[in-house]
């Protein structure tokens, strides 16, 4: 299972009883989410939900550390599945270059100081040059029609949470009885 | 191509022939371009931090299209800007929101195809005009503006230079600030005189309410035909919308708006609304 975890530090008035709602709701939204199973290999070689999984994790640990938004990991999620759907070219071994360079695009598009290409470099540890991972990121963007504005469930818990709490001001913690 | 010389010596014939040799590089190239080229450059219209823009004809339909050109960063490949006017305008379909035609990669640059305007609204604003084609402005501004906020689009960069009139109808443009909200974002967005206080005072979890304000300056401009606020530094614009704490009372005294009708004041107001500059004074 994913292990996400929040810290809800831009969002004003939160408090500890916040933050377990919050992250509740996450971790159920993650489990119930649908996998494209339909899409995923299930012979060795290929890409099947074991190894999206271990990889999802992989790039949580990565979107943490350096500080993208948290919603930037749920794009890039969107991003990689649509791009499986759309192709089916995902397999074992390039399945690092293609997330890499999801993930170069979904952070240009979404954060506020996008990923330099020599971070994205350092953390494939030199593996890819700048040119591989240029043409992927284009083949990519085609791909999907140049539509990367995906809504996810993240943005609507976002918006749901900041409506509550701007109507409860007032009224205390009690945000667990919604 | 055929050249036909009449009595001519040798001399010449020689002369015309080096010549004609000297050329036949750049001959070959415009004869070739009308086969490749699908777009020719007429004239440069503008350009700003993002890129260029050209207006242009395509040659299969001979249509007039404005060009956006990005510079391309050396090595970031597609540029952050482009990424996000791109995905926002393909999910963007109004009569009053600018059409992407399509993107193109010319020399490798990207370029965006787009309608051609020839005119915008500071220009409009230059020339007198009947009322109602004023209200049906402004009218068509806040509904193109619901529109994008429907979808959970915040524009960042509202002002007349980006309203582009057509036959008394207006079309929003330059969709290069615009953004998906997200709980952190940029302060430094819009142009100084539409900026909205809680940007001036550099906060980062701003949402939708910083376009109503540029929203409100724009409608006061088209009524009284010159800028609400003309700040010429962050710290003077402050100042200037500082006035304005008690909102009708400032509107009553003001010169300015004696020949407005009270409902329209009432919009203005609505628009410009001060809640967030009061939390900061307190």
């Amino acid at each position: 299972p994913l292990e996400f975890k929040l810290d809800l530090s831009m969002i004003p008035q939160t408090t500890v009883k916040t933050e377990e709602f919050y992250n509740l709701v996450l971790q159920h939204y993650l489990e119930k989410q649908q996998k494209p199973t339909q899409f995923l290999t299930k012979d060795n070689k290929g890409y099947d939900g074991e190894e999206r999984m271990r990889f999802l994790n992989w790039l949580i640990e990565i979107t943490n550390s350096y500080k993208m938004n948290y919603s930037t990991f749920f794009i890039i999620c969107s991003i990689l599945d649509e791009f499986q759907k759309k192709t089916q070219k995902i397999t074992r071994d390039n399945l690092y270059l293609t997330g890499l360079s999801c993930m170069y695009l979904a952070s240009k598009f979404n954060d506020v100081i996008p990923l330099r290409i020599d971070q994205a470099i350092y953390i494939s540890h030199d593996r890819f040059d700048r040119n591989k991972i240029f043409k992927k990121e284009l083949e990519i963007f085609e791909c999907l029609d140049h539509q990367l504005n995906f809504s996810n469930s993240f943005l609507f818990l976002t918006l749901l949470l900041r409506l509550y709490l701007s109507k409860v001001k007032d009224k205390g913690d009690d945000i667990i009885e919604i | 191509m055929q050249i036909v010389i009449i009595n001519s010596n040798a001399t010449e014939l020689y002369v015309i022939h080096k010549i004609l040799y000297q050329i036949k590089d750049i001959i070959y190239y415009y004869m070739s371009a009308s086969e490749n080229v699908r777009y020719i450059k007429i004239q440069k219209i503008g350009e700003g931090a993002y890129g260029i823009i050209y207006k242009a004809q395509d040659v299969q339909t001979e249509e007039i299209v404005a060009l956006k050109k990005f510079k391309l960063s050396d090595n970031e490949g597609v540029p952050s800007c482009a990424l996000r006017e791109i995905s926002i305008l393909n999910q963007l379909n109004h009569p009053n929101i600018i059409k992407l035609i399509s993107q193109i990669i010319i020399n490798k640059k990207l370029h965006l195809v787009m309608n051609y305007y020839d005119m915008d609204l500071t220009e409009y604003l230059k020339f007198n005009h009947e009322e109602f084609h004023l209200k049906n402005i402004i009218y068509k501004i806040l509904l193109a503006v619901e529109f994008i906020h429907n979808r959970k689009i915040i524009h960042r960069d509202l002002q007349p230079n980006n309203i582009l009139i057509t036959n008394n109808e207006p079309v929003l443009i330059d969709f290069g600030l615009s953004r998906v909200l997200s709980p952190n974002m940029t302060p430094g967005v819009t142009q100084l005189w539409y900026r909205a206080p809680e940007l001036l005072s550099n906060c980062n979890t701003y949402d939708y309410a910083i376009d109503m304000w540029s929203l409100g300056c724009i409608i006061a401009e088209i009524a009284l035909n010159k800028p609400l606020f003309m700040g010429s530094s962050e710290i003077h614009q402050l100042l200037l919308i500082k006035n304005i704490i008690n909102g009708n009372e400032w509107f009553l005294h003001n010169s300015q708006f004696a020949k407005l009708n009270n409902l329209f004041i009432d919009l203005i107001n609505v628009c410009i609304s001060l809640e967030f500059l009061e939390i900061i004074i307190s």
